[in-house]
Formats: C-alpha cells, sequence, structure tokens
C-alpha cells in the first residue's frame, strides 16, 4: 500500500488519491506505515475524549513518520460550542481544522438507505460542508 | 496530491472520504478512492451496489505473511487492473480484505 501509494505520485502525477485507512493506528504502524507518502493525512475527530485521545495518538505517530502535513476535519459538531471546542483542539496542536462538520441526520438516514449521503441529500449541511472541505483542499494543494 | 483520511472508527471516516471524492472528480479532477480498511464500506458509502461493489478484487498480495505489492507492478497496470469505475467517474480500489482468520 506504502509503495504504491508512492508510486503513483511518480506515476500520475495528476491523480488525486483519497485513501480511506483502517479505523485507529494500525496503518500509521504496520510495513513501516501505509500513510508515510501522503501529502496531507485529514484526522477526522468528533467532540468527544475518546475521540480525542485517538487523534492525539495518531498525530504523535504521524510526526514520527514524517507526515508532511496533518490537519483535522471536526465530525458531528452540534452548535458553535462544538465548532470552538475542534478550532481550540486543533490550534493547541498547530494544526489548521479544515473543517466542522455539523451533526447531520441526512448522514445516519442516507446510511440506513445505503445511498451516498450527497446522492440522498445533496441539500444537507453535512454535504455542504463535505463540499467546502473539497473546495479548501483544492485551493490549497491542486491550483496550478 | 495523496490524501489519507484516518480516525477512530465511527468517526465519518469513509461518509467523509466518500463525498471528498465524489466532489473532486465531479470538478474535474482524476480521482482515484482507495478503501484501505480490511473491513471494507467505502463502495457503498459512496452509492455503490453491492452488487458493484462485490467486483473489487484487492491489489494486495495477501498470499504471504504481510500484504504487499504483486511483484513489478506499476501503480498505471494496478489501476488498469484492480480499478472499477465509480460514481461521478471515480475510479475505486480495494487494499485488502480479510477473507480469512489470522491472515495478515
Amino acid at each position: 500500500m506504502r509503495d504504491f501509494i508512492e508510486d503513483i505520485e511518480e506515476d500520475q502525477a495528476d491523480t488525486v488519491v483519497v485513501a480511506d485507512m483502517e479505523a485507529g493506528l494500525e496503518h500509521l504502524t504496520w510495513a513501516g506505515g501505509t500513510l508515510r507518502h501522503v501529502d496531507l493525512l485529514l484526522v477526522v475527530v468528533q467532540p468527544t475524549v475518546k475521540a480525542r485521545l485517538t487523534a492525539d495518538r495518531t498525530l504523535e505517530l504521524a510526526r514520527q513518520l514524517g507526515i508532511s502535513r496533518v490537519a483535522f476535519v471536526g465530525n458531528r459538531c452540534v452548535g458553535p460550542d462544538d465548532v470552538v471546542r475542534m478550532e481550540e483542539f486543533a490550534a493547541a496542536r498547530g494544526c489548521d481544522l479544515l473543517a466542522a462538520i455539523p451533526e447531520d441526520p441526512a448522514i445516519g438516514a442516507a446510511d440506513r438507505s445505503s445511498h451516498c449521503v450527497l446522492d440522498a441529500a445533496p441539500a444537507s449541511a453535512a454535504v455542504a460542508a463535505i463540499q467546502a472541505l473539497a473546495e479548501r483542499l483544492e485551493a490549497d494543494f491542486l491550483s496550478t | 496530491m495523496r490524501l489519507g483520511v484516518s480516525g477512530k472508527g465511527g468517526m465519518g471516516k469513509s461518509t467523509i472520504a466518500a463525498v471528498l471524492a465524489r466532489t473532486l472528480s465531479r470538478r474535474g479532477h482524476r480521482v482515484v478512492a482507495i478503501d484501505c480498511d480490511s473491513d471494507p464500506n467505502l463502495a457503498t458509502s459512496m452509492g455503490m451496489t453491492e452488487d458493484a461493489a462485490a467486483g473489487l478484487r484487492p491489489f494486495l498480495d495477501q498470499s504471504g505473511a504481510h500484504r504487499h505489492l504483486a511483484q513489478g507492478l506499476t501503480s498505471g497496470r494496478l489501476l488498469e487492473r484492480h480499478g472499477l469505475a465509480g460514481p461521478d467517474g471515480t475510479i475505486l480500489m480495494l487494499g485488502a480484505r480479510a477473507e480469512k482468520a489470522g491472515s495478515g
């Protein structure tokens, strides 16, 4: 996996690779780190203590591996207090919070009906937040 | 750009990765979405049916003790062999699937 991710950049520089990693930390440790060659590691975190503990361990391992950039994405944020908590969490670690995706029943409803939320609820708040994240990544990494 | 999406289980990784991949593809980028989870669900998160997702074959060689790339294959060849057309023009790849207990 690590070799593939390294090779695809050399081979096909115009391609955007979105790697949905295994839950937890295994991908950062086995075989020297599957993710060593990513340009940006997005760590999805919810405003809970348990999620933040995992995020902290992920950040530590990512730094040991020399991953060039790590940023956080807050998910299931309920109200402005959660967004502030996520922003403070990221800032305290010297990272950006690239998105604060709101708690949105459209996500669970799409899951239960086996649809992508992009098809099931294209105008939902969560979809809007993820689309804004895509535009931000495009501006930061893909503009020529 | 190579983007990794990480986090604790249940955080919403696959949903976010799926919408990101499809949105970037809609915006004109060539997007390869890779499900690196041994319990994969990115294809269904992207809106593919279970039947379509079943057409995905892992591109990592699972015959040995560790999952690794089959010898001598470039990423381009791997994409041709293992990439599946996904929604909005995305290309989907599956890293590995846990097929028997104890396999790594």
